[in-house]
């Protein structure tokens, strides 16, 4: 099972209890690029969303920046359980995130600022990354504020 | 603690934070033979957009094909920028283009023709490149239309 969804019970391996997407894995690896899902601020054990809402209505353009934010802790996670060790990622290579806007909202780059910012200060020059940023207007799990997903590079 | 951590403490120094803020994101980044481009706006060279609006409700599809267009040659810039001369483009493999429309708008592609008939104009038959075209419901800076790319170089 991906690691990152593993949780022990009384000492035994379990499957989380939100329900897992067939087809679906966190991460797939080709040569020294791993390709990351899209990961929204959600708990990564009962899937249930962190934040809520579109930035510019239910949500301030803080509020989106910290989602952001709490994308990259989930993201660096899910790259540390799956590698062993952060010291493993060569850097982030690009970035694509959707930001979930309120009519009239589209400083979706001030938003993604909260990823980039938490990537390059965790990795430094490693997480210098090429991006993209995009509005939307409807997204999963009642309307996550934002989803990002990567390509790493990876050392051997 | 570390050993040189150990020593700045004994000598009383304390070293200035690095404020890494604003430093995450770049025009492009070159792993191995492959350029990833981040998604290109049509800006002028003051960096202010050219164009802004929702192609069909602000801009026309022309208006939106040029702002497309202009992507193009912004990258076009990167490109060179990272990897010396344009020679050094092998070719694109793929792109993906986003035009900020309304609900009753669907000729993304159209509008996204700007940037490809660019590329194949430069390049010929190395600037053809896979392709998905979509809406968009907000952009950075309200522009029309944003392009990103992969290109493989030599």
């Amino acid at each position: 099972m991906d690691t990152i969804n593993r949780i022990v019970e009384n000492g035994v391996e379990t499957e989380p209890a939100y329900p897992k997407k067939p087809g679906i894995v966190v991460m797939r690896r080709v040569e020294n690029l791993l390709f990351v899902s899209g990961h929204g601020p959600e708990d990564q054990i009962t899937g249930k969303p962190i934040y809520q809402g579109r930035v510019g209505s239910d949500l301030t353009p803080e509020e989106g920046y910290r989602a952001a934010g709490e994308c990259a802790v989930i993201l660096l996670g899910a790259l540390r359980d799956n590698l062993g060790d952060l010291n493993r990622v060569e850097r982030i290579v690009k970035a694509f995130a959707l930001v979930n806007c309120a009519e009239g909202f589209s400083d979706v780059d001030k938003v993604m600022d909260g990823f980039s910012d938490t990537v390059a200060d965790v990795l430094e020059e490693r997480g210098v990354h090429a991006r993209t940023v995009v509005g939307t207007h409807n997204m999963p799990n009642g309307n996550i504020p934002v989803e990002i997903e990567l390509i790493v590079a990876v050392r051997p | 603690m570390s050993e040189s951590q150990k020593r700045l403490e004994q000598l009383g120094i304390q070293l200035p934070d690095k404020d890494r803020r604003g430093t995450g994101a770049v025009d492009a980044v070159l792993y191995k033979d492959l350029l990833f481009l981040s998604a290109h706006l049509p800006l002028q060279e003051d960096g202010k957009p050219a164009f802004v609006g929702k192609v069909g409700t602000d801009l026309t599809l022309e208006e939106g094909y040029r702002a497309a267009r202009l992507c193009g040659l912004n990258m076009l810039a990167t490109i060179k920028d990272y990897i010396g001369e344009l020679d050094r483009v092998n070719y694109f493999v793929k792109i993906f283009g986003f035009v900020n429309s309304g609900a009753d708008f669907s000729s993304q592609p159209a509008v996204v023709n700007g940037f490809s008939d660019l590329m194949v104009e430069v390049f010929g038959r190395r600037g053809q490149h896979a392709r998905s075209a979509m809406g968009a419901f907000a952009l950075p800076m309200n522009v029309p239309v944003a392009v990103e790319a992969v290109v493989r170089v030599r």
